[in-house]
């Protein structure tokens, strides 16, 4: 058995590259830039095209105009950027414009703290849009998890054709460790696939039994129209009420009705637990530990670590919940995800724990809520 | 401004024009980028109002600089044509470097190693250094950094984490082994050294000033070794391999000359040369 060391931006880079990825464009920022430093290494002697764009709103640019064209794109920043691409990402909702974003998670507010960690931009990538329609929000939990999440990630924005979002943190990103060739084994990789009546092609044509368009590529011999606008199935801009009103509810049925098939969450059951510890990103890690630290006396807890944070997956958070009697969320953040796991458990206690300093949340600290149930 | 700006193929025409769609057609099949400057009337906007008309927009038009295509002082290799002649050529890159576990390591306990130093004293590289020579005794490893965003200032900080099982938090919460080289490392983590098990060790550079402990302290004179700043933390890992304390001198040289390949020699010699006296 080979075995690798490897931060958390250079397994996420190779997993991007495995799932097809041949077109990177993004702006330098700490701590995201090593995926373009690894890209760079990668994208272009395979024939592909990874650039520095002239600022982020640029980067995310061309990456949406490389989709439309039929490549695999994605770019990679921080909270900052990630605010600059916001309209950008409301484009990729509306046009149904498959893209992996990377958001190496850093502190904040703004510019906040460039080298230290945190959980803060859950609820920003989720909502960080105009008109508020879902997006896909994945969080690796350690360095094999950036591989695979991403190589998933691509699958997703490919079926589901919308953003796709990767919720790393530095302290996943910059750090090193230990992986074996298992945990680089590609998975089976899927494409948009192209309608079968080309002369009749409208863009935004739902076909029967279907969620999304079919696709051609843009500059390709069947003509495309894309927009940013409100639009019927033409691509033209359409005023019809009717239209536009199943329009936005397939746009929100055709991910949140899937939620089973883009949850990904790991169970770590304790017999007769009565509570439930929910944690995500590089905290489940302390928390996992924290359950090997408990004094003797105390009740261990069973532990739900949520790999999809949107959709939230909520039969599988209802359903780990319903014999518990306390749930117990733990995040890198002033309470985020919390809000989720309230709304969706109302009558449950639900306790939390959470921090935002720039250090990680330690086992120790956990064990000690817990122990003082 | 188009044309100044570089572009190679500028052209400028009315909306209302016959050949329009012709025109368009020959900026797209340009082989580089080219910009249409068409002028016509919002159809959105005020539009009873609007007392512009195509004739008046011909006589604008008409009073302007004419473009109709390339600009024969700015014509070069298209861009797209140019990165992917580059990119053509460039090299494959390397594979992730491969490490196999081929030796004992001096115990099979856990070791958490915190190295504290200055930023530009290559802490990161020998926290990197340190998981690989674990890994050659099938060691799994962890190594969590902590440093400002300033560069060549302020603290440098490796955590590494050596254990046969698989690792989960990251970070260190009671050291087994200390390395100090750089006072602001120490400085940021004084509290860290309240919590060194007593069976630990500190390793530290004679310079430093250190919070007193209740383990083992190893001071070594770099300065009268004649070792620079910018090797002690890659030195004291010599040290700790000549001693058997979490590495050996096997894994050590094998993690160097993985990581370095042609290039490892100077950073064997280091650790040959490096000396117990302290």
């Amino acid at each position: 058995m080979n075995y690798y060391l490897m931060d958390g931006n250079e397994a996420l880079a190779r997993g991007a590259f495995a799932a097809g990825c041949r077109f990177f464009a993004g702006y330098p920022i700490t701590p995201a830039s090593t995926i373009f430093d690894t890209l760079f290494q990668l994208i272009p002697p395979a024939g592909g095209i990874c650039m520095q764009g002239e600022d982020e709103i640029a980067s995310i640019g061309y990456c949406l105009g490389a989709s439309m064209a039929g490549m695999k794109a994605m770019t990679a920043t921080s909270g900052p950027g990630i605010s600059l691409y916001s309209e950008q990402i409301s484009f990729a909702i509306a046009s149904e414009i498959p893209i992996v974003i990377v958001d190496v998670q850093r502190l904040g507010p703004s510019t906040g703290s460039a080298t230290r960690g945190a959980d803060g931009d859950i609820q920003f990538l989720r909502w960080g849009n105009s008109g508020g329609l879902p997006v896909i929000v994945l969080a690796p939990v350690d360095v094999r998890d950036c591989f695979v999440l991403t190589m998933h990630a691509f699958n997703l924005a490919e079926r589901f054709r919308c953003p796709v979002f990767i919720a790393s943190n530095k302290e996943i990103a910059l750090t090193r460790e230990s992986i074996d060739e298992k945990d680089l084994s590609p998975i089976p990789i899927e494409t948009r696939s192209a309608p079968s009546d080309a002369d009749r092609f409208l863009p935004f044509h739902i076909p029967e039994g279907r969620m999304t368009p079919g696709f051609f590529p843009i500059g390709g011999e069947v003509i495309v129209r894309q927009t940013s606008s409100t639009h019927g199935q033409d691509g033209y801009i359409t005023t019809n009420p009717e239209e536009i009103q199943k329009n936005q509810i397939r746009l929100l049925n055709k991910i949140e009705s899937f939620v089973d098939d883009v949850t990904v969450y790991d169970f770590f059951p304790s017999e007769d637990a009565d509570t439930l510890m929910i944690s995500y990103g590089v905290t489940a890690r302390a928390a996992l530990s924290a359950v090997s630290q408990l004094s003797p006396s105390i009740k261990k807890p069973s532990l739900l670590i949520l790999k999809t944070l949107w959709p939230v997956p909520e039969k599988i958070i209802r359903e780990k919940a319903r014999q518990m009697e306390t749930i117990f969320v733990v995040e890198m953040n002033m309470g985020q995800y919390r809000r989720e796991i309230e709304r969706i458990l109302p009558g449950k206690r639900v306790r939390w724990l959470g921090r935002m300093d720039g250090n990680l949340i330690s086992p120790r600290t956990i064990a000690e809520v817990l122990n003082h149930e | 401004m188009a044309k100044s700006a570089g572009a190679l193929f500028v052209a400028r025409h009315s909306g209302f024009q016959k050949d329009l769609p012709q025109q368009i057609e020959k900026a797209i099949r340009f082989n580089g980028f080219s910009v249409v400057d068409i002028w016509g009337i919002c159809p959105g906007r005020y539009t009873k109002k609007n007392k512009l008309n195509p004739k008046e927009i011909e006589a604008i038009l008409s009073n302007l600089t004419p473009f109709n295509g390339p600009v024969q002082e700015n014509i070069r290799k298209e861009y797209g044509l140019h990165y992917r002649e580059l990119s053509g050529s460039s090299k494959q890159a390397p594979p992730p470097l491969e490490i196999k576990a081929e030796f004992e390591p001096p115990s099979d306990d856990r070791q958490d190693v915190v190295l504290l130093g200055d930023a530009g004293q290559r802490i990161l590289t020998a926290g990197e250094i340190f998981c690989l020579a674990g890994m050659t005794a099938g060691m799994k490893a962890t190594q969590k950094n902590e440093y400002n965003i300033t560069v060549l200032r302020g603290p440098s900080i490796s955590e590494i984490i050596l254990s046969k099982e698989q690792i989960g938090y990251t970070g260190i919460e009671n050291p087994s082994v200390v390395i100090a080289v750089g006072q602001e490392g120490v400085n940021r983590r004084r509290t860290l050294f309240d919590r060194i098990a007593q069976d630990g060790l500190v390793l530290a550079d004679a310079g430093l000033e250190i919070p007193p402990v209740r383990c083992e302290v190893l001071r070594v004179d770099f300065l009268k070794q004649k070792i620079g700043s910018a090797d002690r933390a890659l030195a004291s890992l010599g040290i700790l391999a000549k001693r058997r304390r979490v590495i050996t001198t096997d894994m050590l040289r094998k993690a160097l000359e993985t990581r370095f390949g042609s290039r490892a020699q100077a950073s064997l010699d280091l650790i040959e040369q490096i000396s117990l006296e302290i």
